[in-house]
């Protein structure tokens, strides 16, 4: 990170936003809670190894895995937040960060967050649904596949686009070590559950392609994370639609978000993103409104040159010289 | 492919199976009948709910979005000398749902303008401006791309996401649906006063979405997803309820924009239909009939009305003492997708 003092800036705005209980709030300020606190680390485990980053972040990264470690429930899961009791799709995130750290004890959390996940995909159809769809099969008014479950925000819940990406890319990720077939299986739905709930001009939404016999239109995070999810190793033409609709939605500023995720989902596809780097910093001179921590971590992220879906693990860390 | 204003409906049973397949129900309900299916038992508790004997509700006409909104809102609100504003903290939720280049979808960033000048006049403490889009869940995106954040800045005013706001759980006054209890916004909970400020707009599984129903952007998508789908999975109608009879020991106030509406495929898909008008009140049901009046629909038709009318507000057109302008001659009929043609006002109006 030498030389980038954008991805520096970023990095101590990170890390002075901890909690002094070693969690992050999903805003500024506020209560610790699971999502914001597994993207912070995920954003600052990689610096930790860097000694010439400058950048003292190991304490804020010690603080943050002892916050998950002691908040991760018996069952593998994380519960949402320290008010909010029941577990969820920040359970996908938080494997996905300790997944990315080297020392065994926490990849062995991740593997009990990716057993949970597993075990807990989006709600199933009723028989009588199925029922009716197969007597009735021109009638199903969503045009997609019910059957394909996904991964859901709230147990018990439908699968929705966001968090069926995350779970693939923890899937992924922890690869054989998660229980075959499951983990394959898994992958299998999930990946067809993405490439069933595409628009239809390219790219994907919350989960829905048409409503009321209309097209729907894609947004920009929820595209870049379903792209990360696919990656870049299918040849589906959903996934190449999906990499040019999001090159659409990104031809003019939208947000930090947008952005951020934007240069992690085309430099997954190998795909130059420089100009997106240097918005970005443009962005972040706007101090309105004030960012999530979601949005801060990934934007640290993606200045940074990581990468987020790569199968194995790793955080790639493809150093930059300079962000601008 | 940006947002349209346009379109038809489905199908008549095909909407109704897709509510039932999204909302968990099943299709052995059949294919007849809007109605929600209900919890057993008492839905509310009626020692908590005492209904007004009379509501007043506040039509004021306004043709196009321009620099009178702060006066209008602030003439609006001397119509109520029972609204305590001074040195309260005001929450303004407004209904924020995609981006909306013809200012048909959301609430009219000059309408929020109106509404956070005139409380500030009125002596509130704190002005607040809160939403929980349910869709998208980057609200930077929506907060640029909308004009609504230029308001923002341009006013000062704090802004709270309420999708990502510290939470804290509620058990629900209504046991309408299933959920039992909500997580609700730190801020919302916090607040002296809540003020509702829909589109008049219909909407393809509602019927209409008014000052009620623009409640569903108070539930934190942080915990419950984008989209809210326990929400849905708990009956639409029915959440509705629940959520409003546990907002209902909260002060509050409700600013409709009906400057221009939308009809047909609402919330996000219809219309636009100009009705020229700016509606306010503190009952959130008298409002919401009165714009149904405004709209050529009958409110008792609309079901969640009609069951929140049982508890919550006044439906009745004998029970709302209309301020400003009449209902009378400033109707304009909005157009409903075929799954609500039955809620037409109107003699020649099929039964409900």
């Amino acid at each position: 990170m030498k030389g980038n003092e954008f991805a520096k800036g970023l990095a101590r705005r990170l890390i002075d936003l901890q909690n002094a209980d070693g969690g992050w709030a999903t805003l500024e300020q506020g209560v610790s809670a699971t999502e914001p606190t597994s993207w912070a680390l995920r954003a600052l485990d990689p610096i930790v190894r860097e000694p010439a980053s400058g950048l003292s972040a190991a304490d804020a990264r010690k603080r943050a895995v002892h916050w998950l470690a002691l908040r991760q429930l018996p069952n593998g899961a994380w519960p949402g937040s320290e008010r909010v009791v029941e577990p969820g799709a920040s359970t996908g995130v938080a494997a996905l960060a300790l997944a990315a750290c080297p020392e065994q004890e926490l990849l062995g959390r991740a593997v009990a967050g990716g057993n949970w996940l597993l075990q807990h995909p989006g709600k199933r159809i009723s028989w009588r649904t199925r029922l009716w769809l197969r007597w009735n099969p021109d009638r199903n008014p969503l045009e997609m596949d019910m059957k394909l479950r996904g991964w859901p925000w709230m147990q018990g819940m439908w699968g929705w686009v966001e968090p069926t990406s995350i779970a693939l890319i923890v899937f992924r990720v922890l690869g054989n070590r998660l229980p075959q077939p499951d983990v394959a299986e898994a992958i299998e739905d999930g990946q067809s559950m993405l490439l069933d709930r595409t628009c239809p001009d390219g790219g994907w939404n919350h989960g829905l392609g048409r409503s009321h016999d209309e097209d729907l239109w894609p947004y920009p995070d929820t595209t870049a994370f379903a792209l990360l999810a696919l990656g870049p190793d299918r040849s589906d033409e959903a996934v190449q639609d999906g990499v040019e609709a999001l090159r659409r939605m990104l031809e003019s500023p939208v947000s930090r978000l947008a952005t951020a995720l934007g240069i992690l989902a085309f430099e997954r596809f190998g795909q130059d993103a420089e100009e997106l780097r240097r918005r970005l910093v443009q962005e972040w001179a706007d101090p309105f409104p004030p960012p999530a921590t979601r949005t801060l971590a990934l934007s640290l992220m993606a200045a940074r040159g990581d990468s987020i879906g790569a199968a194995g693990g790793t955080v790639s860390a493809r150093k930059r010289g300079d962000g601008g | 492919m940006e947002p349209s204003a346009h379109g038809n409906g489905g199908t008549v049973a095909d909407r109704r199976e897709f509510v039932r397949v999204t909302s968990g129900a099943t299709v052995a309900l059949g294919l007849t009948g809007c109605r929600e299916q209900q919890e057993p038992g008492p839905s509310w508790d009626p020692s908590t709910y005492v209904k007004p004997d009379r509501s007043p509700v506040a039509i004021l006409t306004a043709e196009t979005y321009g620099d009178q909104l702060p006066e209008l809102v602030a003439r609006g609100l001397t119509m109520f000398p029972e609204l305590r504003v001074r040195n309260r903290r005001v929450l303004l939720k407004p209904n924020f749902v995609e981006v909306d280049q013809a200012g048909v979808i959301n609430t009219h960033p000059l309408v929020l303008h109106g509404a956070i000048e005139a409380f500030r006049r009125a002596g509130a403490a704190e002005v607040i401006v809160g939403e929980g889009p349910g869709h998208r869940r980057d609200t930077e995106y929506l907060l640029r791309e909308t004009e609504i954040g230029p308001v923002l800045q341009d006013t000062g005013v704090r802004f709270v996401d309420l999708n990502l706001d510290d939470v804290s759980r509620v058990p629900l006054l209504g046991r309408f649906g299933s959920l039992g209890s909500l997580y609700l916004p730190d801020t919302l909970l916090g607040a002296d006063l809540l003020v509702s400020m829909p589109k008049l707009k219909t909407h393809h599984w509602a019927g209409v979405t008014l000052s009620l129903k623009n409640m569903f952007g108070i539930i934190p998508g942080g915990v419950y997803g984008w989209p809210k789908n326990a929400l849905h999975v708990a009956g639409i109608g029915n959440s509705i309820l629940d959520i409003n009879a546990t907002l209902a020991r909260m002060d509050r106030f409700t600013i409709v924009d009906g400057i221009v509406g939308m009809d047909g495929n609402g919330p996000i898909q219809g219309e636009p239909r100009p009705a020229g008008v700016v509606v306010m009140g503190v009952d959130h049901v008298a409002v919401d009939a009165t714009c149904c009046r405004l709209m050529s629909i009958a409110p008792e038709r609309v079901d969640y009305l009609q069951r929140a009318s049982l508890f919550l507000g006044n439906l009745a057109a004998d029970r709302i003492d209309q301020r400003a302008e009449p209902v009378a001659g400033r109707e304009t009929e909005f157009r409903l997708i075929d799954d609500f043609a039955g809620l037409r006002s109107g003699p020649t109006a099929p039964p409900g």
